[in-house]
Formats: C-alpha cells, structure tokens, sequence
C-alpha cells in the first residue's frame, strides 16, 4: 500500500506573512470549533479528507530569506487524490494563501496566475501537485498501513479489551478459546476480518526497494572507478597506479594515521583509523595489480580491474581526508541566538496530544563535495531504511510516525519535518543517545551544526548544543493535524498483530497465547 | 530483603576531597543517620538582598560534604528568591530555562500532569515559587510565595526544636518569614507500606571517589548528572549559573568553566526539585482490596498494591522465582537486574507499575544488541532522590484518620528538563510507555486501567488517584561558596 510524504514549499510576499498566518489561524480554528454529531475535534477534515494520516501549515521565518509558506502533507494513495480531497474542502482558504504568496518564475508562473486571479475559479490542485517538493530521505514508520485499516483495528482492538473486562469467564479458559470466543464475536461487527489486506509492502515494491539499494551502490562504486578507468584507457599502467598512492599516502598523512582519537564504531564498523587503513590496503593492492598485470603478465583486463580498484580506494581516502580538512575549519555555533518568545510559542503547541510535531530549516554549508555528498548521502541512506525500517522501528526507536528532509530555496535550505510519539525532549534525547550517528549525517551539513566527525560521528552525542541548535531552527506550525491523536506507532503495529490473530480460523494454544499477551 | 544488602548512598561513594569543602552535605548523603528533620520554606521581605543570609549564618551554617555532622543543613533558593535578594537578570538569565520558569508555569504544569484536577489536593497546589514570566502567559499563582528552602537535620526532636527555633528567630529578625513548613522523617516505609529508596544511582567521575560495590551497570551515572560542573551522562560538562565580575566585589566565586569576564556560580552546585505529594493511604488500601475482589480468583489487595507499585511491600524486586532464589549460589544482591531476560513481556512486574516506569532499566529494549545500549540511554535520565515523609504512619492503613500524610519528594539533577521532567513525562506520564495504551503510571497519574499482564490474557483494573500533588517548585542548590557570593547581594 502506498503513501506519500510531499510539502510543497513557496516564498511569502513579506508583508502579507501576517495575514497568511492568520488565514492559517483561521482553519484551525474553524476545524477546532466546528462541531458535528460524531467527533467533534478536526472533524471537517478528517471526514473530507479520509486520505490524510498527518498534515501541517506553517509560515518560516529566516533572517537571510523572505518567508516561506511550507504546507506538509502525509497521506496514503497517490497525490491526485490527495489533492482533489484537501481542494475541495479547503478551496477557499487555499486560494486566499497562495494569493499571499509571491509569483514563482519559471513554469509555474502561469498556473500560479490561473489560480490566484481574482474571481478565479481554476482548480489549485495542479498547481499545488506541479509546486510539490519531494523529499530527500524520508521515513514512515507504520510502512503501508492506510489510515483507514488503522482506524478499523482501532475499533477491532477497543471492542477486544471491552470484551476481555466485562468477560471474566473467559479468564478460565485456554488462550486458544479466548481467541476463539472473540474471533466469533468480531466478525458479526467486523466483517472485513474475512477478506485478505494488502500486504504493508507489495512484492512491486519489496523489488523496487532492493533494486533501488542495489542500483545505488552501483552507481556510487561506478563513480569510484571511472577515473581509473578513464586514466588506464589513456596512460600508462604506473600513472593511475601513482596518483592512486599519492593520493592515498596524502589522505593518511593529513588523517594522521592511528595517531587519530578512537572515535565509537558507527553501526557496527570498525573506528575510522582502521576504515582509512582498510581503504589504504585496497587503493595499494589495486596499484599493485594494475602495475603488475600490465608489465609482467600483460593482462590488460585485468590491469584495468585493478586500476578502477585503485582509483576506488583512493577516492574515499581522499574524500574523507578533505572532509577531515572542512569540517577542522567549520565554525559551529556555540550559542545560537534563542528567541525565547518563538521558543515559548513552540514548547506551548507542544503535548497536547500524543503525537508533535515538529519543522526545522536550517542553511546548508557550501562546498562542491559538501553538496554532493549530502544529496549522495540523504539519497543512499533514503533506500537503506526503506529495506531496514519497515516495522516502525528506527534503530531502537520506534516513535515517528512521518519524517522527512528535502531541500528547499533553490538547494540552499535543508528542511525537516517530524510526526512523532512523545515529547520533543524524549525524541532528541532517543536521537542523541540512541541513532546519533543517522541524525548527524543528515543534518551535520546544516550551518551551525555541533562539531561533527566523518559526517556520521560526533555531532548529534554534544547534546546540550544540539538541542538548542535543533530549537532555533524550528517554528511553530500555525497549524498541524493528526488523523488519530492518540495512537503511537507502536500501538497501530500492535493492533495489526490482534487483528491478524483473528483473520485466522483457529490458533493452538502456543501462538494463541502469544497472541493473547498483545491484548 | 534486610537492610545490610543494599547499602546506604553514602556508603557507596564519596566526594572527593578538593570538592566535598565547597559541595553540599545533602548531595553526597541524604542524612539518613539524622531522622529528624524540618522543611522550612522561607519568604523573603521586598528587596531581601543576601544579608539575611548573614543573620542565618551567625546562628547555623549549612553542611559541606566532608562527612556525617549532627545537626545538618541544607539551603536551596528558587528564581523569584533569587530575584528578590536583588540578583540581576543577566545572571538569572544564565540558569535553566526549567528553574527560571518555575514548575508552575502554565505549559511545565500541563507537561508535568499538575493541571489535572484530580492529581492535584481540592483547591490546586497550595505553594511555588510564583515566578515573574516576562515571556508567554503568567505561571499558575499559588496561595504561598516560596523564595527558599531551609531544611534541617537532627538526631532527636528536642534538638531539631532546638534548631528551629535558632533558625526562626534569626530569620524573623532579617524579615524573612516560614511560609510553609513540612516536618519529615527518615521512616523505612512510605505511607502505603512499601520498603522506599531501593534503587539509587551510583556516581562516579573525578569528583568522586568511589567505594566498594559502585561497578553496578544498573545504576552507575557520571557525577555530572548531579553536581554542576562535572561531566554529564551526554558527555557535556554539567551547565550552571554564571555572575558577570565586578572588580571592586569580592570574589569567593572560582572561573570554574565561566568564560573570561565572569565567575560561576553553578559550580559544585546542582538543582533540587521538591514536590510536596499527600498520600489517602485509606483511599488507596480500600480501593485496593475492591479492585482486587472485582478481579476474582483470589486476588487480594495486596497481591494488586504490588502490581501497582512494581515491588513486593518488602522492597524485593517482582521477579521471577528463579531470578529472586538462583538454586545455586549465593542470592546477588536483588536490585541488580535487568527486565529484557528476565521479565519482557512484564508476567511479574507489570509493564506499566510505578517502578518499572521509573526506571525501565533494558525493559525497553527490543532485542537482547539493545539491552546494553538501552541500559546507557536509561541512566541518561536518573535522579538522584532525597525525599522524606511527612505525618505520621497510620495506624490502620484501611481506617481513615483525617490526619494529613504524605511524601516530600525530593531530587537532585543537574538538567531538569532531561532528568526529573523526562521521568515524569517520558515515563510515568506517557500513555504510549512500552508498548501500552492510554495507560499512565497508577500510583502517581490521573485514575485509569491499568493493564497487568497475565495467562491466558490480562486484568486490567481501573485504578484511582491517591496521590496528590500539594505544592511544589524547582530550587537551586547552591554550593557554599555561592552561598557566601549570594549574602553579599
């Protein structure tokens, strides 16, 4: 089952931020007062837009940029849908916003024009489709679950527990007969029970997931190789092979060889010095089989082999030297400048209900490799949890609903947005000490950053500084809403266990029980 | 479980030497030797400066932690004290964000589950600090205005009357009046009837020396997470007040890790978070016993209390047989357990009891990789607990006396927010807390189900609230030579 995470991110003519805040403002207030028979809390959207699992609005302030409206959107489906739901509910409003906003250049100035004319009754949704952002990396942690399934198990799960406390007979029978004495309640009331789900990952996707992984690795191993190629196809065997040691011997030298503090194993690999070493070997065996192959055995193919192996080696090994050498020179920011009302503002939208929210902008450092390497990276690490995050757990945690990063103002701005269990506190502190080094890979080519090590180490782990790092970036969304404001991503996997229990017929009484301990 | 196989805090370890002059007795020792003992909160006149201080001074000092002295004292002051005695704002600026909004204030109530009616006694909390909030709404007001509090140790009550009376007279003097007061003593349980201060962390760090029986991974954390100044459990050194330098001003104050142009204040200092919680030991025995009995099979009050708190009433941890009585050797000291092995899915101490959200130990962890790093997460988060009780223990904990009765919780930290608020809220609060739903802790949350894993599925009795929160507020406990800077104010 798909879903999709998408923002769509415009500048703000700076004099109608406040009235686009206000607009904003207005929604909430309208979806918090508007009252219906059933709930009464964000009714209105809810029900008009069944798609929807988490969305936000918020309007950016940054003291380099005019304002940016950023408006997040998690929902399950495609986004035609998606948008043709949120339209027709909100058209109004969505108009009067886009008409605060500043005329975009290039291919989006005629739709924009189309839409915000006055007296126009165009449609906005291509627009908004045609002005989307896509992330860079994100993560869902109830992979393929719809919002709808979940509301169903939620009804499933409530009708279970009320049956179990105002049952205490059950309690002398076998877990096998509990199961059984519930399954035949539920599927008078849920008869969906009956009919198979989609699976949470298709075998479409599970293919496209390993084959994006795989595709990537072989891209990033054919970017190494290449100039040795290129260089052996030319010159002589000893020149790739000589550049490849000069390079190499370069990167150990600046690198300092073992001489460089242990720095804490990043999942499971060795400690940098070692890497580097490791990387050393490769980039001299390659020289070695490229001169070697060449002069003596005259096998040109394979000459050519080690040549690309060369190559490899000494790319990372020069890679990681240079760095070594940015981030010695990076300036971090001990002391960002707290604007405690912002600050204020922030921490009392905060736990109101089981999940926040939170949005963060910050400045990206300059730098060819700099550029390159964050994009590689957020791309790289975007299919890698896509294979290794799909039962909600990220590493140990497993707290966040949506989260995203995508660049925004033309490459310049790295956002980030978060739909998560528990306090913002608790969240920083999990990143901090339990998957720092994720975190700081994707955010330590943010401006201001706490001093990072090889893009992955260090960083987050200075703890204090981050958080009040992290804090200066964020705004307070005018508005956020949630689909199901009291369930944690554990409890939505929770009720698909309970649910799956009792799509089967029977269970003997070993998995019954472990069935039952969900309960 | 008998007394001699935990050891006492203080036997654990020690300050060293070149600190314990400067760092307060009530850091490095609860006093448990001393069980009498007062909570005086004090209100300072208008433009208090420090010179009451001086007039204290002349009749009581506060212990340093250079060992056991009869009587002993200890003095925390909150923001709007500190305000009050004629500290600037730039200095009050360089505390936590936590200590200079006060636990009142109008979001920190709402995070901390103070603004619900029904954790709280009739009438809302009685005392605080009622700080000044330049930023965002005004903090909930509270009856009392406290701006410190003075609290005092002894071996016997003529000898605590005795101190009282010294430490009131001199501060009547100066303007300074005793608000509030709360006499507590070192009992070996709590009101309910459970065994108390089981589990407390160890510290360790330059700052420290340790003794025997510290190697403990359970409870082992950097002493930087109680003493400003030292290094933290996130590896930062421990962030503290700074006071600008003023040349003609004598300074007592060491740079410590204040930047040039000032001096610290924070420095072998930590923070102290009170809570005055009343305890309806009736209304919790009675409820209890119908709980118990709604439940069937035999169940008793007991039997459910246990489950609630998340140990036996004598103090042992709910663990399996085997984990508590090893067919083989010598029993280990019982608070040396983890939960992943031994209890996962919470058969024996429920997911969701008091102690377990407390303090999870690897109960959170997922797979056994985990459980050490889950370990090192968990003690990011430890408190160092001083608290005592209040009133006297009942004499039928199932009849109601009407005589008030209660825990003074007390704790030392050195970051509020990541230490005594994440407890709270992470923890105790969280609806969501290992793998649960729309549950909160029994004993200290608002009333609701309480899931109590079983076979073959489990109860999940609704338990109400018998624990209230009267009055409360973040201090700042002072090292003595701050102290001495703050009477020169």
């Amino acid at each position: 089952m798909r879903q999709t995470v998408l923002s769509v991110v415009l500048e703000v003519q700076p004099a109608s931020a406040s009235r686009l805040r206000e607009i904003i403002r207005g929604i909430r207030k309208a979806e918090e007062t508007v009252k219906t028979d059933a709930d009464w809390y964000y009714d209105r959207l809810r029900h008009g837009v069944p798609l929807l699992q988490f969305m936000s609005m918020t309007v950016c302030e940054d003291a380099q940029f005019d304002p940016v409206l950023v408006i997040e959107c998690n929902f399950d489906g495609a986004p035609g849908p998606f948008w043709a739901q949120l339209e027709n509910l909100y058209s109004k409003e969505l108009r009067d916003m886009l008409r605060c906003c500043q005329r975009p250049r290039g291919k989006l100035q005629a739709l924009f024009d189309h839409v915000t004319a006055p007296e126009s009754r165009a449609a906005i949704a291509p627009f908004l489709e045609a002005a989307t952002i896509w992330p860079a990396v994100f993560h869902i942690g109830n992979r393929g679950l719809p919002r709808e399934r979940s509301e169903r198990e939620t009804a499933l799960f409530d009708y279970c527990q009320k049956r179990l406390d105002d049952e205490p007979a059950l309690r002398s029978r076998t877990a096998t007969e509990v199961h059984a004495a519930l399954r035949t309640g539920a599927l008078a009331q849920f008869p969906w029970l009956n009919k198979p789900e989609q699976p949470q990952v298709s075998t479409a996707e599970n293919i496209a997931d390993w084959a994006n992984l795989i595709g990537f690795l072989v891209l990033a191993v054919a970017v190494l190789t290449v100039p040795g190629l290129l260089l052996r196809s030319t010159f002589p065997s000893w020149l790739p092979a000589l550049l490849g040691i000069l390079g190499t011997v370069w990167a150990g030298f600046h690198l300092n060889w073992m001489k460089d503090p242990a720095l804490p194993g990043l999942m499971g690999l060795p400690n940098p010095p070692v890497i580097i070493f490791g990387i050393g070997g490769v980039a001299l065996f390659g020289a070695v089989v490229s001169v070697g192959a060449d002069r003596f055995l005259h096998w040109s193919c394979v000459s050519t082999v080690g040549a690309m192996i060369c190559s490899a080696g000494a790319l990372l090994a020069v890679i990681l030297a240079w760095i070594d050498v940015l981030e010695t020179a990076d300036p971090s920011q001990t002391a960002p400048p707290l604007n405690e009302q912002k600050i204020r503002d922030q921490i009392a939208s905060e736990d109101r209900i089981t999940q926040n929210h939170m949005i963060s902008i910050v400045h990206l450092k300059p730098g060819v490799l700099r550029a390159i390497l964050i994009r590689a990276g957020l791309w790289g690490l975007g299919y890698f949890l896509r294979l290794q995050a799909r039962d909600g757990y990220l590493a140990s945690m497993r707290t966040i609903h949506f989260a995203h990063w995508a660049f925004v103002s033309n490459g310049s701005r790295l956002m980030f947005h978060s739909n998560f269990d528990g306090t913002w506190e608790s969240y920083l502190d999990d990143f901090i000490e339990k998957a720092h080094a994720g975190l700081t890979l994707a955010w330590s080519s943010g401006v201001g950053f706490p001093p990072a090590r090889f893009l992955a180490f260090e960083g987050a782990t200075h703890g204090l500084a981050f958080k009040n790092w992290a804090r200066h970036s964020m705004t307070a969304s005018q508005f956020w809403f949630s689909a199901y404001r009291d369930l944690t991503v554990n409890q939505i996997e929770r009720q698909v266990l309970v649910a799956d229990g009792l799509r089967t017929p029977t269970l003997p009484e070993v998995k019954a029980a472990d069935w039952a301990r969900r309960l | 479980m008998s007394e001699t196989e935990v050891p006492r805090v203080s036997d654990r370890w020690k300050v060293a030497k070149e600190y314990a002059a400067d760092v307060q007795g009530l850091i490095a020792s609860p006093f448990a030797d001393l069980p009498e003992a007062a909570s005086l909160f004090l209100s300072l006149p208008e433009n208090a400066g420090g010179s009451w201080l001086h007039a204290l001074r002349q009749v009581i000092a506060v212990t340093p932690a250079l060992g056991l002295t009869d009587p002993s004292i200890a003095l925390a002051f909150t923001c709007s004290g500190l305000r009050q005695m004629g500290m600037d704002e730039a200095a009050l600026g360089s505390f936590s964000r936590e200590f200079r909004e006060g636990m009142h204030q109008i979001d920190r109530s709402r995070r901390l589950g103070d603004d619900d009616k029904t954790t709280s006694i009739p009438g809302g909390p009685v005392w605080g600090g009622n700080t000044f909030d330049p930023y965002g709404k005004q903090a909930t007001k509270t009856p009392v205005t406290v701006h410190a509090v003075l609290l005092l140790y002894a071996k016997d009550i003529s000898s605590l009357n005795g101190l009282i009376a010294k430490a009131e007279h001199a501060l009547s003097e100066a303007g300074v009046i005793v608000s509030h007061r709360v006499d507590i003593q070192v009992t070996e349980r709590e009101h309910f009837g459970f065994a108390d201060g089981v589990s407390q962390p160890i510290l360790y760090g330059p700052a420290i020396v340790s003794g025997p029986g510290t190697e403990s991974k359970w409870h082992r954390i950097p002493a930087g997470e109680v003493i400003i100044g030292q290094t933290n459990a996130h590896g930062d050194l421990a962030a503290g007040p700074i006071v600008a330098e003023v040349p003609e001003k004598p300074t007592m104050l060491g740079v410590g890790n204040a930047p040039p142009g000032y001096r610290d204040l924070g420095r072998n200092g930590s923070y102290l978070v009170i809570r005055e919680l009343q305890q309806d030991v009736a209304g919790f025995w009675n409820h209890m016993d119908t709980e118990a009995a709604a439940l069937g099979g035999g169940l008793t009050g007991e039997w459910l209390a246990e489950r609630v708190v998340g140990r036996k009433i004598d103090g042992t941890g709910l663990l399996p047989e085997t984990v508590l009585h090893p067919d083989s050797s010598v029993a280990r000291t019982v608070n040396e357990f983890g939960y992943f092995n031994e209890d996962k899915d919470g058969l024996s101490c429920p997911l969701g009891s008091h102690v377990r959200r407390s303090n999870p130990r690897d109960g959170l962890a997922r797979t056994q990789d985990e459980a050490h790093a889950l370990v090192h997460s968990v003690n990011s988060h430890r408190i160092l607990r001083c608290g005592r009780k209040f009133g006297p223990p009942p004499a039928d904990p199932r009849q109601q006396d009407g005589v008030a009765r209660g825990l003074l919780f007390m704790c030392l930290n050195t970051d509020i927010a990541r230490q005594f608020e994440f407890v709270q809220e992470t923890w105790l609060l969280n609806p969501g807390f290992a793998t649960q739903a729309d549950e909160v802790d029994p004993l200290m949350g608002p009333k609701g189900r309480m899931s109590i894993p079983a076979c073959p599925f489990r109860h999940r009795p609704k338990i109400e609230t018998f624990v209230k929160f009267a009055g409360g507020e973040y201090f700042f406990l002072p090292s003595l030579s701050a102290i001495d800077y703050l009477a020169t104010l």
